[in-house]
């Protein structure tokens, strides 16, 4: 294996060195703004950029044992093989443990970088402190590799083939979900880091905050974004029509999502009206903290599920990491406390401001829901040694009321001026959403006849109403001022105000998200069945009528698939053809691909579930208002980055030409 | 900005406004119209119903179990060979006219409760559904009581800016109305 040789060992090498460099930066940064000392920090900075370095070369190293497929390398072994394609054995970069772990660190090292030196200069007070948190983290996670869970460790032998990924996640979703969800995870670290250092270092006034707004709005997008793509894998793959299921690995990944929310929305009230200053603090802490668990929960193998493909003996280190950094930093802000209680003070319940509180209320409520439904088997087989299983009931009876209500938030809040609400505002902007929340409320009551699907969709509408009648405000608003059209109108209006309207536009992707929630929850059809060849099988408005099963060979797959050919209300319609895929090497466990005809209406569903020579058998879904779901997650997610896309200050933009020329006119007069 | 018929539309407004409630309202209208069907075969279906095809009373009892083994997925729906046994099992005693509750029992006695996917509301197991609404019953009680507090000590806001917040302009919200202000220096410089 001379060839292999160098790379590997050099990015070992990397990996040992990593440590050294941020415990210097950690040192480094606090001794020199004890001592006041610039150039330690600033040696401190470049020890950073160095550890980003380092991580950069033990990935490469890593990637390259991958594209060389050197067996030697235990985590290589694990997670690819010869009959891999080219395409799954990069995924498998955090197929496993040990590579998340790699995944984590180096991201964390990069978005670190970058965060320090934009914010280098405006921000060169907290900098120190910024380091040596960051620093911190990315040591605990190094530490873990060096000791524990070492990506590039060399077995004594070589063996001539690997194990290869699990088929499950040989999937396209799967190239996106778990580093999405990961660096999702990761990037908290920065808001955390900012904040911290705003306590240890007792500059507290909001510049932290507007120097973290993006970065939060990041660490929230990624979540979001790799939320959306479990949800489309889960629904494409595993075959069981869902796309949510209440697993615990979701829900952790949803725990510090809800958590970021929360303080999203709380950071708003503190640099808008300079109040909730150490409830933001608890917030952002909180957050971090989930992400860690969340990191914790996936990578410990404390809790089993579809998801924890990788599991090892990290679960301590964890635990410890976890605790302290919790204690300590409730201890920073208890002694920072006297210096960060405001003396602003609420007008009226009444006001956004509280509006704002009863989201936080709500969204933490959830969160605590969550976290005591994944807890609590161990919680019960701990105290009482009954095993139990928390599944999809216990959530849907328990947060399913709380989502609602927190719809209903969604829309309200909007409409709640700042400080308080007089009795022309009530009049003038409750009464169009009022009006279509009444009239969905009767409408679908007369044709559904149930009581909690027509309350959702009535509380989505009203908030929906919300969304579209603040744009419709500030468009009939910009236009009575200037010549706008329509389009130009609403375009300047977002660009002037982009947190604001991308906001609401992430409001109206979780409205469509809800409507495909309700729909397919409470109206679905599931059938499982049976069919000899030419027999026929009525599911809803479809006839399924079994033709006959065929095979198909590749060099590293075999697929069984079964021609179906479907009628539509009584009419002869499409031929849909699920499948069953058997990768090399794991014959044991099938994956399924499910035949999908999807529309704004509904999903027909058709997984192919076993075969012998008398027939096939199939189960068949028809899920409502699926699409809707995959809708509102790319609404959110241009919302999202809306809010999150770099603003250039009005004052700014009339003081001096924008660095990148704007194409429209909007800006010319500069 | 003036109360004059130029000012930011408060009679343009409403029509477009109505326009778009319309629009949703139907929207919803045809999508329920069309969902509909669906909910006569899903409503309150027992699996003890004989009239329903044997296959879906099966999955109204599989749904509610977990597979022993690929933890996160019913018995209904995965693929793992115990779970088709499981399956087979359910169709059996279901063909023998067993009922739903007497199935449901046969599989907590091999596997334990941990088989039930909503865990049963007994003993301490109650905690589980209890923690949740308290807590959130105790917290928003706390809110609440606190914000009105607040709410009565607060500082009444100064006359003038009682006025503003009753102006014409109200209907924008603060944002909305500097970025007008804004607008109009750029324009009227």
């Amino acid at each position: 294996m001379n060839e292999l040789f160098d790379l590997v060992d050099v990015g070992n090498g990397a990996l040992y060195l990593a440590p050294v460099f941020a415990l210097y930066a950690i040192v480094a940064a606090v001794v020199g703004d004890r001592l006041e000392r610039p150039a330690w920090v600033l040696s401190a900075r470049n020890a950073l950029y160095a550890v980003c370095g380092l991580l950069i070369v033990v990935s490469l190293a890593l990637v390259y044992a991958f594209l060389v497929k050197d067996y030697s390398v235990f985590y290589v072994f694990q997670n690819t093989r010869n009959s891999q394609s080219l395409f799954y054995t990069w995924t498998a970069f955090w197929g496993g443990n040990a590579g998340s772990l790699l995944f984590w660190a180096t991201s964390l090292a990069i978005f670190a970088s970058i965060a320090v030196t934009t914010n280098w200069r405006s921000q060169f007070r907290l900098m120190p402190y910024v380091i040596a948190i960051l620093m911190t983290i990315a040591l605990f996670f190094i530490l873990l590799m060096v000791l524990v869970s070492n990506p590039l460790r060399r077995m004594d032998f070589v063996p001539p083939d690997g194990r290869g990924l699990n088929p499950l996640l040989q999937d396209p979703g799967m190239a996106f979900h778990p580093p999405l969800l990961l660096t999702g995870y990761m990037s908290m670290s920065i808001p955390y880091a900012f904040a911290m250092a705003a306590l240890l270092s007792g500059r507290l006034d909001a510049s932290w905050i507007r120097a973290t707004r993006r970065w939060t709005l990041t660490a929230w997008g990624l979540l979001s974004l790799g939320l959306l793509f479990g949800a489309w894998w889960a629904y494409r793959v595993l075959g069981w029509g869902g796309y949510w299921g209440w697993d615990p690995v979701e829900n952790v990944a949803l725990i510090p999502w809800l958590a970021a929310s929360a303080y999203i929305h709380s950071v708003i009230v503190t640099e808008k009206r300079q109040m909730l200053r150490v409830w933001t603090m608890v917030l952002v802490i909180l957050s971090f903290e989930l992400s860690i668990f969340g990191t914790f929960i996936v990578r410990s193998g404390v809790i089993t599920s579809v998801h924890s493909f990788a599991q090892s003996a990290i679960g301590p280190w964890f635990f410890s990491f976890l605790g302290a950094t919790t204690i300590l930093s409730f201890f920073v802000l208890w002694y920072r406390l006297p210096r960060i209680t405001t003396r602003r003070r609420l007008e009226s319940v009444l006001s956004r401001e509280s509006g704002f509180l009863f989201n936080n209320l709500l969204l933490l409520a959830l969160v605590f829901a969550t976290i005591v439904g994944v807890l609590f088997p161990m919680l019960s087989e701990l105290f009482t040694g009954v095993q139990i299983t928390v599944g999809p009931p216990f959530y849907n009876k328990v947060n399913g009321p709380m989502l609602l209500t927190l719809m209903a938030l969604m829309g309200l809040g909007p409409l709640l001026p700042w400080r308080r609400l007089t009795r022309q505002q009530l009049w003038r902007r409750f009464r169009w959403p009022a009006a279509v929340f009444l009239v969905v409320l009767v409408v679908l009551g007369v044709i559904l006849r149930q009581f909690w699907p027509v309350l959702a969709f009535a509380t989505s509408a009203f908030t929906g109403a919300t969304v579209i009648q603040e744009f419709v405000f500030g468009v009939v608003a910009r236009r009575s001022l200037t010549q706008e059209s329509w389009l130009q109108a609403l375009f300047r209006l977002m660009e002037r105000a982009r947190g604001r309207y991308g906001g609401y536009l992430v409001h109206l992707g979780l409205v469509f998200i809800a409507f495909g929630v309700i729909g397919s929850q409470f109206y679905d059809l599931e059938r499982g069945i049976t069919l000899a060849p030419g027999e026929s099988a009525t599911v809803g408005r479809y006839t399924l009528t079994y033709l006959s099963l065929g095979t198909e060979q590749s060099s590293h797959e075999r697929t069984v698939y079964a021609r179906l050919a479907v009628d539509r209300d009584g009419r002869p319609w499409q031929e849909l053809v699920p499948r069953r895929r058997f990768l090399t090497g794991f014959e044991e466990q099938p994956v399924s691909l499910p035949a999908l005809h999807t529309s704004l209406v509904e999903d027909l569903y058709i997984v192919l579930t076993g075969w012998d020579d008398s027939g096939a058998s199939f189960f068949v879904f028809v899920k409502p208002m699926v699409l809707w779901i995959w809708i509102g997650g790319f609404v959110l997610v241009v919302g999202g980055l809306i809010a999150w896309w770099p603003e250039r200050h009005p004052v700014a933009a009339t003081a001096r030409a924008p660095a990148r020329p704007a194409p429209q006119e909007g800006h010319s007069h500069v | 900005m003036s109360r004059s018929s130029s000012v930011p539309g408060t009679w343009e407004r409403p029509r477009i406004l109505w326009l778009a409630a319309a629009g949703i309202v139907l929207l919803i209208a045809a999508l329920a119209l069309r969902i509909q069907g669906n909910m006569e075969q899903t409503a309150n279906l027992s699996a003890d119903d004989p009239s329903l095809p044997l296959d879906q009373r099966m999955i109204l009892i599989a749904d509610q179990l977990q597979c022993p083994i690929c933890e996160g997925q019913s018995v209904a729906y995965s693929n793992s060979q115990l779970a088709a046994e499981m399956r087979r099992i359910i169709l059996d005693k279901l063909e023998a006219g067993e009922r739903e509750e007497a199935i449901v029992q046969y599989f907590i006695d091999r596997y334990g409760v941990e088989i039930l996917r909503e865990p049963p509301r007994q003993g301490f197991l109650r905690w589980l559904w209890w923690t949740p609404p308290i807590a959130l019953g105790l917290a928003a009680l706390w809110l609440v009581t606190t914000l009105w507090r607040m709410a009565r000590q607060g500082p009444r806001p100064e006359p003038a800016a009682q006025a503003a917040l009753q102006g014409e302009e109200d209907i924008l919200d603060p944002e909305v109305r500097d970025l007008l202000s804004q607008y109009d220096k750029d324009l009227f410089r």
